[in-house]
């Protein structure tokens, strides 16, 4: 009795204790205390597990490979930006108060880490210290992946593109048209492909086109001119004020490996 | 049989299970969700780890567990979802899990592996479900019904194909460190059948006794209920096995094994006593030694220890002889003897062979009592008076003499030790196990009330598998089955126990007994219910069977025994 009594009691306050933890980090929007505080007892231990399973990949070139990645994303990322200055670059930089003295600068970090079933959230391997920041767009060689979500001093957090959180707001390549593209859960193993919408009615939508980032102020959470995909199927319905269709991602989210994280300077 | 478990051992477990559980978590976010399994899902480490560990652990432990692995998937960096989401998913988990195996076990009386996987598995199922329930709950926009449909049944085929060798690793790991947990709370088949025939068998002791001493109260005097009167039979029978198995009833005996040190008193004295003694062993007990020739001191002293005493007065069968004095007493009350004992006037009976054919077979018949129905019952009933009409004092002849010779002997000398460590009484519960059985013999040993409300329901049973076995044992030598029946039989004497303030399972006289000073065998009004006692085998009634069988089905499925 007095153990069953016990056992009760033990049940409950920890019930309680996941229902207020629950609760607080419902009210902070998911990003409460716990979630650093997790950050910081965990991140050096996936860090350090991200090593140990880097070898088994046979990432024996491990660092020629990532500064090789590097430059490539730093050059995809200036080619993106002469891109849009090119294109209309008075009327963007008015618009989004891009500072075109500051050039792009990229942080390279490996995935080591992804989240459960129901989450597509990667961690990678560079942090706060490495000058990573919330709300930074993350990229890879083929195109765009996420944005930063939250960092600890030796990991980040990297919310993909195909979440079901996450909405970037992109713009054709071809017509300017521009649009909001939002991700369907659990994409990260599987292929649930992104949804596109346009927000101007008219516009024409074909497959093949190309897709990419819309920018945001001061470069967040995305910066302009990233390459996301291409228009595999035009889903419009009849009557729908807007013109809908699904987008094929350049990246692969279900094999992520090195990514850059574009920091401001 | 219950292995004890080390402490060294069990802490080594706990550590590993730990870093376990630490491990998998690392391992599930840094591996296995980066896995491009087909299907879009992947497997849950975690959950099968807290599910696998909650089989093996208590509820409380269980849910500790589930808990801590829970709001580690919470908190670790890749986390999307609200901190405290899984924690609360797999601490509920765990602790149905556990507590779900251990209802199950309760009522098969069984480790067993196999249920043990399936609610394991069960239990992951519903942890799957569970984590996808919250989600939806909490309108997590990665959880959608579409996305649960999509990704659930992946994840659960995932975790059964896995729930294996987690099963098996956790197996390997708690081996040693988790106590064979047989803890049946309640009754086992056997001790259940017992409880039916204990009435049975203990109709027949009397006549065993009573032959010998020339007194011929047929079984039809036989007491019926009170396993205090019991007591006196045992004693008599001569192996001092019973009383063993007798306390995990209700208290230690007190008295008994004070007789083995000391010399036979004069007639008188060891009259007087016995006659006390019959009834109800209430409170009394110290004063009146059962022996009936030891000063009360010595009684009270050894009292208190009554498993070394036992274990020494019969942990062999050389020392059988030295028991014997002890029984002395008893025959004492029988008013048979003087000082020389019941050896000698025993001797001049019947061939002690028939005693022990006799006693063999009734063996058989408890042992094989599973089947056994009130035809066989009745059938002994009516056969064992006659047979033992004469014979009576066979047995205690023989444990006077100082070798067991016949086969019964041995076999009740070779079951003395197992009794003893049955009845825990050789300081297995002394030692302060956890077990239900032990808290509730210290208790009474205690002289609590409190452990009168313990007594019948908290386990008597006991912990170990291999009890029942004994108690059977016991019956063989002491005729006595001693059943879950007892424990439940055992709650009136207890609480008669409460008032007059004795020990009812020294079988000591009670004060009841003084005051009305009637014989005890032909006393049955004083019996609670005083209905007439059957005849022969003094078998309950078929109501009060089944009312003891649902109550103690009733008690396993309550979880209250546990």
């Amino acid at each position: 009795m007095l153990e069953a009594r016990r056992t009760r009691a033990v049940l409950i306050a920890l019930l309680v204790v996941a229902i207020a933890l629950i609760t607080i980090d419902f009210r902070d929007g998911g990003n409460s205390g716990a979630h650093s505080l997790g950050g910081r007892i965990f991140g050096p231990v996936e860090h350090l597990a991200g090593d140990a399973t880097s070898v088994f990949r046979g990432a024996g070139n491990a660092n020629e490979v990532a500064n090789l990645q590097k430059q490539n994303d730093e050059l995809r990322a200036q080619l993106a930006q002469a891109r849009t200055a090119n294109t209309d670059a008075a009327q963007l930089t008015k618009l989004l108060r891009l500072s075109k003295s500051d050039g792009y600068h990229v942080v390279t970090g490996t995935v080591i880490a992804a989240g459960g079933d129901y989450s597509d959230t990667v961690t990678i391997n560079a942090g706060s210290r490495d000058g990573i920041t919330s709300n930074e767009t993350v990229l890879n060689g083929d195109g765009l992946v996420g944005t930063v979500v939250s960092t600890t001093p030796t990991t980040a957090t990297v919310q993909l593109a195909t979440d079901a959180n996450a909405t970037v707001g992109i713009r054709m390549a071809g017509t300017d048209q521009i649009g909001s593209l939002s991700g369907s859960a659990a994409t990260l193993s599987g292929s649930a492909p992104l949804k596109l919408t346009l927000f101007n009615a008219n516009a024409a939508l074909k497959p093949g086109q190309t897709l990419v980032t819309f920018g945001s102020v001061g470069g967040r959470p995305y910066v302009p001119g990233v390459p996301v995909g291409t228009v595999s199927t035009v889903t419009t319905q009849p009557g729908s004020l807007t013109p809908t269709a699904v987008v094929k991602p350049f990246a692969d989210f279900t094999g992520l490996g090195v990514v850059g994280v574009v920091v401001s300077k | 049989m219950r292995q004890e478990v080390s402490v060294k051992r069990k802490a080594l477990s706990v550590v590993t299970l730990a870093i376990a559980l630490f491990a998998a978590v690392v391992i599930q976010l840094t591996v296995v969700n980066r896995l491009p399994l087909p299907g879009g899902a992947a497997p849950d480490l975690v959950l099968l780890l807290v599910t696998a560990i909650a089989v093996a652990a208590t509820p409380a432990v269980a849910a500790v567990t589930g808990f801590a692995g829970g709001l580690a998937l919470d908190v670790a960096p890749p986390a999307a979802h609200y901190a405290g989401q899984y924690a609360l998913v797999f601490c509920l988990t765990g602790y149905a899990a556990s507590r779900v195996y251990r209802a199950i076990t309760n009522t098969t009386g069984e480790q067993d592996r196999v249920a043990a996987f399936t609610v394991m598995v069960a239990a992951t199922v519903a942890g799957e479900a569970g984590k996808a329930a919250l989600g939806l709950l909490l309108s997590d926009p990665d959880v959608t019904t579409a996305t649960v449909s999509h990704v659930l049944p992946g994840a659960i085929l995932y975790d059964l194909l896995l729930s294996p060798l987690v099963f098996w690793l956790v197996v390997r790991v708690t081996r040693g460190a988790v106590p064979d947990r047989a803890p049946a709370p309640a009754f086992d088949r056997e001790q259940r059948l017992a409880s039916v025939f204990r009435p049975a068998s203990a109709g027949a002791a009397p006549n065993l006794r009573l032959a010998g001493t020339g007194m011929s109260f047929g079984p039809r005097s036989l007491p019926r209920r009170a396993p205090v009167l019991f007591a006196p039979r045992k004693r008599l029978s001569g192996t001092g096995e019973k009383y063993r198995s007798e306390p995990v009833a209700g208290r230690v005996p007190k008295l008994r094994l004070s007789g083995t040190s000391a010399s036979p008193f004069p007639a008188a004295t060891a009259t007087f006593s016995g006659s006390s003694q019959f009834p109800l062993a209430a409170g009394r007990t110290r004063k009146l030694s059962f022996a009936g020739d030891l000063p009360v001191r010595a009684g009270a002293r050894t009292a208190r220890t009554p498993g070394k005493g036992w274990l020494r007065s019969t942990a062999t069968p050389a020392l059988g002889a030295r028991m014997s004095p002890a029984h002395v007493p008893a025959r004492g009350w029988l008013g048979s003897a003087g000082p020389s004992g019941l050896a000698g006037s025993g001797a001049a009976g019947r061939p002690s062979r028939l005693a022990d054919v006799r006693i063999g077979r009734r063996m058989g018949d408890v042992i094989n009592g599973h089947a056994a129905t009130g035809s066989t019952r009745r059938r002994r009933k009516t056969a064992h008076p006659r047979r033992f009409a004469s014979g009576t004092l066979a047995p205690a002849r023989t444990v006077a003499s100082q070798v067991p010779r016949t086969g019964a002997e041995a076999l009740a000398a070779r079951s003395a030790p197992s009794g003893l460590s049955s009845l825990s009484g050789a300081g297995t519960p002394l030692a302060g196990r956890r077990s239900p059985q032990a808290g509730w013999l210290s208790g009474s040993r205690g002289a609590t009330t409190p452990a009168v409300a313990k007594a019948p329901r908290s386990g008597w049973l006991g912990s170990s598998r291999s009890r029942p076995r004994t108690v059977i044992g016991s019956v063989v030598g002491g005729r006595t089955v001693i059943g879950p029946g007892l424990g439940r039989a055992g709650r009136r004497p207890l609480r008669r126990r409460a008032t007059l303030g004795g020990s009812w399972y020294a079988a000591s006289p009670s004060g009841a007994w003084l005051r009305r000073g009637r014989h005890p065998w032909r006393k049955r009004s004083y019996l609670p219910g005083g209905r007439p006692p059957v005849p022969s085998g003094g078998t309950r009634t078929g109501k009060d069977r089944h009312f003891i069988a649902r109550a103690a089905r009733l008690l396993q499925l309550v979880g209250v025994g546990r």
